[in-house]
């Protein structure tokens, strides 16, 4: 297993000394962001999640996550006790649990680590109950592999049974274009990533223009979960993409992409634009080692500031209903 | 980029199956000579490389893996159309994904190149005690289907090497075939290995 390392001289040797908080620092910022959870400023908390070193720590996303959800964690435990714990039991099988039992067996690979086998066992449990309620509570939602690599998060983050709401409401809010009966609506949010491409890096777009974007899909859909092994990586991305909401991730991907840029041309050198194997090969991009993430979500702010997604002309081709349309909420 | 190429001849293959009945750890398998319980979901699609040596000819499979979930197959399908050959993957210990080989190989027949090599395979041999589909039945659908078949385990590396080795030889022999057919005067070809050599996705 690769942890992240410090950037060697190369890379980018200016932004290294930005990269590492002061004590100080940490603490004001800690201080910002439980003011800002009191007073339940949301905009506070998304300007807090996408600065640098997001949340910060899982104590603090356990209280910040729900709000930037839009949802009552009190509330909802209330609820719960109400109903009762198990009344989800009740209620009729999602057609879609068989694929979920196949998926949650391939869980908790990468983190946490170290973990004996019964605890492993014990999470993989929770994650079945977590997704299972999920989808009986909202039965049109359609089950997409690697929607349990993100519920995985959300369970180490929020653990049973805050991680509930926070995965409905992710659902409904965020990922809903990908739980829809068929895959087409998810590959729709790909079409905006060529004209970004060619507002962000004009070589790169011209580079990669005959090659389908499909490339981004797994990271996108997953929110980065499926890619990235490290733990902190995930949940630190996680913030920024619950605080800008539908289609942060394909912003982030432009600076995915720009971040492998001398990768790509090589590959593209040998390979030849427009090959398949090069679609794949992109699309293998394996988070680990030394991600500049800080760096990622910046740029990929800046890119969302400076180029809407409203101004692009492939949004006019995604659906009225999608995410990226309606927004609630996020 | 002119690179010096260091194969004789490329030949796509492509694992198709239902989700969890080990395609991408036959893959490993194949690829690596090696084998992990805790393996991740395949998420669209991906391949990987080998270069074998059939009848002193330097062969290089490249070999496409899919997503098994249904939703995936918008992408996936796109992939059969350059396929050369296809092993179609089923779960020894799981009734469903024997089932539904059908719909796999009615899908084989709409999307990939007519005349495409296939082979049934029946993973997860090892596992006796968990065993619902027999050898027998396995066969009988493989007969049916008119294609090969071979029972496999990625996890105890048994038959393997020997069907990944089976459908290449199948597929140079038809492509030596249909290449010394087509270098006779007559132009009257009927074989359906042609048109997709280049095998891309679009």
């Amino acid at each position: 297993m690769t942890t992240s390392r410090p950037p060697s001289p190369s890379e980018k040797p200016s932004e290294q000394s930005e990269q590492i908080a002061t004590e100080e620092e940490l603490r004001q910022k800690t201080a910002a962001i439980k003011e800002a959870i009191d007073k339940k400023d949301v905009e506070a908390l998304r300007e807090l999640a996408t600065s640098r070193d997001g949340l910060l720590s899982d104590d603090l996303r356990r209280d910040a996550w729900p709000i930037l959800l839009g949802y009552d964690k009190d509330a909802f435990l209330l609820a719960r006790k109400e109903q009762g714990e198990d009344y989800w039991k009740t209620l009729p099988v999602h057609r879609d649990e068989e694929q979920v039992k196949l998926d949650v067996e391939r869980a908790f690979v990468y983190y946490p680590k170290n973990l004996s086998p019964m605890a492993t066992k014990s999470l993989k449990s929770q994650l079945q109950t977590l997704i299972t309620i999920i989808l009986r509570t909202h039965p049109s939602l359609n089950y997409f592999q690697g929607f349990h690599d993100i519920c995985q998060v959300l369970l180490l983050v929020l653990t049973l049974p805050d991680a509930i709401p926070a995965g409905q409401y992710l659902s409904l809010l965020l990922l809903r274009d990908f739980m829809l009966p068929t895959l087409t609506p998810a590959l729709s949010h790909l079409l905006l990533i060529p004209p970004l491409l060619e507002e962000s890096d004009h070589e790169l777009y011209t580079v990669l223009r005959d090659v389908k974007p499909y490339f981004a899909l797994s990271a996108t859909l997953t929110l980065y979960s499926h890619e990235i092994r490290e733990y902190s990586h995930t949940t630190r991305l996680f913030d920024s993409l619950l605080a800008y909401g539908p289609g942060f991730s394909v912003y982030l991907f432009i600076k995915v992409l720009e971040a492998r840029k001398p990768e790509i041309l090589e590959l593209i050198d040998e390979l030849g634009a427009g090959d398949d194997v090069l679609g794949a090969v992109l699309g293998r991009w394996k988070g680990e080692g030394f991600l500049d993430l800080e760096g990622w979500v910046l740029g990929a702010k800046q890119l969302w500031q400076e180029h809407p997604m409203e101004r692009l002309p492939a949004f006019r081709s995604i659906a009225g209903a999608s995410v990226l349309k309606k927004r609630e909420g996020l | 980029m002119a690179s010096s190429r260091n194969y004789d001849f490329l030949i796509k293959l492509l694992l198709i199956g239902d989700s969890g009945v080990g395609k991408s750890c036959c893959l490993l398998r194949f690829s690596e000579d090696s084998f992990t319980p805790s393996f991740i979901t395949t998420i669209g699609i991906d391949f990987k490389i080998r270069t074998i040596e059939l009848d002193g000819k330097r062969v290089k499979l490249q070999i496409w893996d899919t997503a098994g979930q249904e939703r995936f197959r918008t992408i996936t399908t796109a992939y059969y159309r350059g396929a050369m050959g296809i092993l179609l993957v089923y779960d020894v210990t799981d009734e469903r994904s024997f089932n539904n080989i059908r719909t796999w190989f009615s899908n084989v027949e709409q999307h990939a190149t007519e005349g495409v090599n296939k082979i049934l395979i029946g993973n997860k041999c090892d596992w006796e005690e968990k065993r619902v589909v027999s050898t027998e039945r396995g066969q009988a659908l493989a007969d049916e289907l008119g294609i090969p078949f071979m029972e496999v385990s990625a996890k105890s590396n048994i038959n393997i090497e020997k069907a990944f080795y089976s459908l290449a030889g199948d597929i140079k022999k038809r492509i030596m075939d249909t290449q010394r057919q087509e270098e006779k005067p007559q132009p009257n070809v009927t074989s359906g290995f042609g048109g997709e050599q280049k095998g891309g996705c679009c």
